[in-house]
Order: structure tokens, then sequence, then C-alpha cells
């Protein structure tokens, strides 16, 4: 018999024991999938959309929450100005609760500029003039407000026709309202406001740190975010991802304690057992190597039941009407990877005492144990 | 070791006097001090489901409020959304205790309001036209009458009675105040009959503002009779707004224009 088979076999004693300790560590192990993908995916989110604009870099001012501040337009002029920078575009984002849905944002953007560009045309068509009082809607956005070209939707106190459904590329994108930059600024009496400026650098120019440093020189009190960044570097998303993590070590810590008690209570049941494997010349390496691999086995397969368990309960959210058109939880390799390594990880860290208790085990003593 | 132990002890029984230790004054010197004032601009989002539907009916609405140092207040609500009633309105006002209101709608223009409308929902909502202009806690009877915890929020219990002269349709109003905040955080509403509320309000989140005072942004008004429901979330909002005398009348109330 394998040290493996050994393993299960012991498992496999006490089932309904190993089954509660695997659903245990199993759901701090979901709540690692669920909490990460969820700040991962919040990220990948707006990421993708300045990925599928094309943005390098992104102007905003200095301090406030995802949707800066806004700011005079004439800055994305002296941005078009500085060295290396191939083309701006001034962006006016709002968050605003439209007809029936809580919360949805609304993108004014810069009227012939690369901004639509990424914007695929799915039914209807794109607006003719900056001046046309009409919106296009993200295909989420769409499907959220139950609305077709043809339609007219209400923006605050102005009401628009639907003239297009665009696929953006990006689940923020899908979930937006898309307008002419002048409109939004009418529409939210912030004349010739804006709150982002989108620049796409020249392919031959410096590299993108060194023009964020000129554009922040010459524009006082702006914040320059290189665009793959602008997510990490927002507070409110640090504070999401620390709450993130820390719930998760919380849920893995009371998974370990757990382990460990179901490991120390195995190893108390089995004392005569290994003294008796002591006795007939097992090696306490080898007691320790068993014991370790019965908790790491453990918590092996609570990570499969974590996995599947987190990124049920990730399908679901997704479902929820908040998260629609805001976050695409992101359930990668790389996620599923950690999550099973954080369970081996908690495998050894809860199978290691237990394991090094039964190396002092003495072998007459334990042999004598009723 | 005796006196290090009697002294913590002393000043943990002070500690916990002082939190106690509130008069209905100072709670409401509290709760007004963190009330904006002069010139607001609101935008809420209302939740409206009748008596035994299940199935909400959204309005999106706009505020525009007013309120004089003596007292005198004026509100313009105007309804966007749905698509339907846009443009339905009230003007609601109120100088030297008397109130004064006109309606409109576009469909069958504007009218003015008695003071018998102050019981009528606002935009046929459980939140009345009452609950909107009268400024319960600055009643002249107010009574400390107890503190209970609100889930884990402690609050004192401050029962609002109405003068003989009040042309509210509330006589009795108790209040649980979060004394650390000084948030609202729920509300009895009772009429002639002072045993049974004729609705509660729940606040269901609170918001901390600019001048770093707690306001309840989202609340629900139940109807204890029927049971229907209006849950009021402010989406966004903005305070020491100049409005001209012009935002205020009849005239105002039949054109859609947002903040100033």
């Amino acid at each position: 018999m394998t040290l493996l088979q050994l393993t299960l076999k012991n498992l496999s004693r006490r089932r309904v024991r190993t089954a509660l300790t695997i659903m245990g560590i199993g759901l701090g192990i979901g709540a690692v999938v669920a909490l990460l993908g969820l700040a991962w995916g919040l990220e990948a989110s707006w990421t993708d959309a300045y990925k599928v604009r094309k943005t390098d870099l992104v102007v905003r001012r200095s301090g406030g929450g995802l949707i800066a501040q806004p700011f005079p337009d004439s800055a994305s002029e002296q941005v078009a100005q500085i060295p290396g920078v191939s083309q701006v575009a001034s962006l006016l984002t709002e968050v605003l609760s439209i007809e029936s849905v809580p919360m949805m944002v609304v993108s004014g953007r810069q009227w012939q500029s690369f901004l639509w560009e990424n914007l695929k045309i799915v039914s209807g068509r794109l607006p003719t003039s900056a001046d046309e009082k009409v919106v296009v809607l993200g295909t989420l956005a769409a499907e959220m407000l139950e609305k077709k070209p043809g339609d007219k939707i209400t923006i605050e106190i102005d009401e628009f026709e639907v003239v297009g459904i665009a696929d953006g590329g990006a689940v923020v994108e899908n979930g937006a309202i898309m307008i002419s930059l002048p409109l939004l600024q009418g529409v939210m009496q912030k004349d010739k406001m804006v709150n982002f400026i989108n620049v796409r650098l020249d392919p031959k120019s410096r590299d993108p740190h060194t023009v964020s440093q000129v554009i922040q020189q010459h524009i006082p009190g702006c914040r320059v975010d290189i665009a793959e960044e602008v997510l990490s570097q927002s507070d409110g998303v640090k504070t999401f991802k620390a709450m993130n993590w820390g719930t998760s070590i919380i849920a893995l810590l009371v998974g370990t304690f757990g382990v460990m008690n179901t490991m120390f209570m195995s190893v108390f049941e089995r004392t005569r057992e290994i003294g008796i494997l002591l006795a007939l010349g097992w090696k306490r390496s080898r007691i320790l190597r068993m014991i370790l691999l019965e908790s790491v086995t453990l918590c092996f397969a609570a990570g499969i039941v974590g996995i599947i368990a987190g990124i049920a309960l990730l399908k679901i959210l997704t479902l929820m009407p908040w998260m629609q058109g805001r976050i695409e939880p992101q359930i990668t390799i790389e996620l599923l990877s950690l999550a099973l390594g954080l369970a081996i990880a908690v495998g050894v860290a809860s199978g290691l005492y237990p394991a090094l208790h039964c190396t002092r085990i003495n072998p007459s003593l334990a042999i004598r144990q009723v | 070791m005796l006196a290090r132990l009697t002294t913590l002890l002393l000043l943990a029984a002070t500690l916990a006097a002082t939190a106690q230790d509130y008069t209905a004054e100072q709670l409401l010197a509290g709760v007004k001090a963190a009330r904006p004032s002069g010139g607001i601009y609101a935008r809420l989002r209302m939740s409206h489901t009748p008596a035994g539907s299940t199935k909400p009916e959204i309005l999106q609405v706009q505020v525009k409020r007013r309120i004089a140092p003596n007292g005198h207040s004026e509100h313009l609500y105007q309804l966007l959304f749905p698509a339907n009633r846009k443009g339905e309105g009230l003007l609601l006002k109120i100088s030297d205790g008397q109130f004064t209101g006109s309606s409109h709608s576009p469909s069958s223009g504007t009218k003015t309001l008695q003071p018998s409308d102050r019981s009528l929902g606002l935009f046929a909502t459980t939140l009345s036209i009452d609950d909107v202009i009268a400024e319960f806690l600055d009643w002249p009877s107010q009574t400390l009458t107890g503190t209970e915890n609100l889930g884990n929020i402690p609050c004192h219990i401050i029962e609002s009675k109405a003068p003989a002269s009040s042309k509210s349709t509330a006589r009795l109003v108790r209040s649980w105040i979060d004394a650390k905040r000084f948030v609202t955080q729920k509300m009895q509403v009772f009429g002639s009959d002072t045993t049974r509320p004729l609705k509660t309000v729940l606040t269901e989140k609170v918001l901390r503002n600019k001048t770093g005072y707690y306001l309840p942004v989202t609340f629900t008004v139940t109807d204890t009779a029927t049971g229907a429901q209006t849950t009021v979330e402010g989406v966004r909002s903005d305070s020491d707004l100049t409005f001209p005398d012009t935002a205020f009348t009849p005239e105002a109330l039949q054109t859609l224009t947002t903040a100033p």
C-alpha cells in the first residue's frame, strides 16, 4: 500500500468529519475565489475599456474617487501640444440614475475623437453630428433599460432618441450610455468641463512615464495615470482590494484552525496505531509525511470544492442588477492556481503541528494506550 | 492597585453617563445642525410598491428647496420619470406656519393646493406632502422618553407632540435618533390615535456630507394600514445654491430646469 493510498484510507475512516472539514475550508477558499474574482474583475473591467479605446494615458484631477472631479476642457489643448502625444480625447463621465436603472455610466465623448472608434454598431447607427439630440447605448445598457433604436430615453430633465446599440468591446463600455460631450455638458450644466482626457501616444515617442511627468508639469493639479494602472492607483479600489484580502485571510485562518483541529483529533485517535507503526520500524519522517499528506489531501479536496463554490457565487453575483455593466468578475487560471496554492499552503500549515506531535510519540507508551 | 481600579471604574462610569445623559434639546440641536440650509438641489429615485403589489414603480424626481432662517421654506418637487408623467410637479410653501402650494400636471394644468391636501401622497407615493414640509423636530413639545438599540445602533427616542395650532396631519411623532451621528434612524408618525402609527420611516443608508454631518440618504416609508411602501434614495445633491425668487412660482412649476 502506497503512502497516498494509506492517506486516503485514513481520511475515509471518518467520512462525515472529513466531509465537514472539507466544507469548512472549502468555504474559505470559495470566499477567496469570489472576493478576489470581484476585485480583479473591477480592475480588469475598467482597464479593458482603456485597452479597447487604445488609450495610453489618462489625465484627471488629483484626488476624488473612480469618477474624477471636473476641470476645464481647455486642458486638452495643452496636453495635445506636449511632445510625444499623438491624439487627445476629452470625456465627461457621470454615474446617473437613468429611468428605472439605479446607477448607470453616462459617457459624454468629444465629437469625432477616437473615443467613438471602438464602438461596433450592432443595430441602428452612430450620431451624425455633435448637436444631434441622440444617444448610443452599449449592448448591456440597452438590455438593462429595455431600449432599442427609435426609443426615447430621459437623462435628467432632457429627452433623447436612442439611435444605435453598440458593442464597445468591454463590459464598462457595454454598460454605458454614449452621448456627444457638448450634449452631456448641457444636461449636467457643466459647460466646457470634462473629468478625463484620454491620451494616445506617438508610437515613436518616449516612454509613457516620461510623457506623463511632462503633462503633470504643464497642468498643475492634474494627475496622469498609465491606462493599465488607472484602477490600481485608485484609493477606492485599493481599499476594496485590501478589504477583500482581509476577509479572505480571516476565512482562511478560520479554516486552518478547523483543519488543525481535525488533524489533531485524527492523530489522538490513532496514537496506538502510530506507536505500532513506529515499533514496526517506520521512520519518524515517514509518519510526518503521512500526516502532512493527509492534511494536504484534505485541503486540496477543499480547494476543488471552494473553487466550484466560488465560481458558482460569482455567476450568481453577475446576475445581480447592481453588478451589470460595472464589473465582470475575473475567473482566470491565475486566480484558480492561487486558490489551489492557498489550499495546499493551508494544508501544510494546519498539518505541520499535529505531524510534529506524532513524531514525538513514544512507541512503547503509545502501544499500551487503549 | 485598588485606587487605580476605583479611578478606572469612575472614569468608565463618567464616560457611560456622558453617552447616555443627552437632553432632548442637545439631541435636537445635533440633528438640526446637520440639516442643510439655504438652497438645495437634489435628485431622488423613489421606488413605490402599492398595497398588495410586489412590482415597484420607479419615479425619478428632482427637488429644489430653499429654507430661510425665519422658518419660511419653499419646495419644488418635479417628476422626471416615468415618461408619461414627466412634468408633474408640486410647489409647497410654508410661511408663518401657513401652508400654501400648487400642483401641476401637463394633462390637467395647475391647481392650488388646499390645507387639507397636506395628507396627499407625493406623486401618489406613501411619502405625503405633510412628511416633507412639517419639521416635527421644530415643534415646541419634545420629550426624551428612552433609549433603544436599532440593530447595533444605540438610539435615543424623542416624542414630538404637535401644538394645537399645527395644521399637520401628524399629532405625535416618535423619532429614534442615533446620538453618535445625530441621524434619525426611525420614525413613527401617529394621527389622533396615538396607539397605532399611521406610518413608519426607516433609514437604510447614511452618508457623511461635505461639511462632515451625517444625513440619511436612503429611507423607506411604510403605510402601516395598507402595507404600501416607498423607498426614497438620494442619487445626488448640491447645497448652498442661490435660487432666484422665480424658481418657486407656479410658472416655474410648469417648466423643468436643472439646478442653477
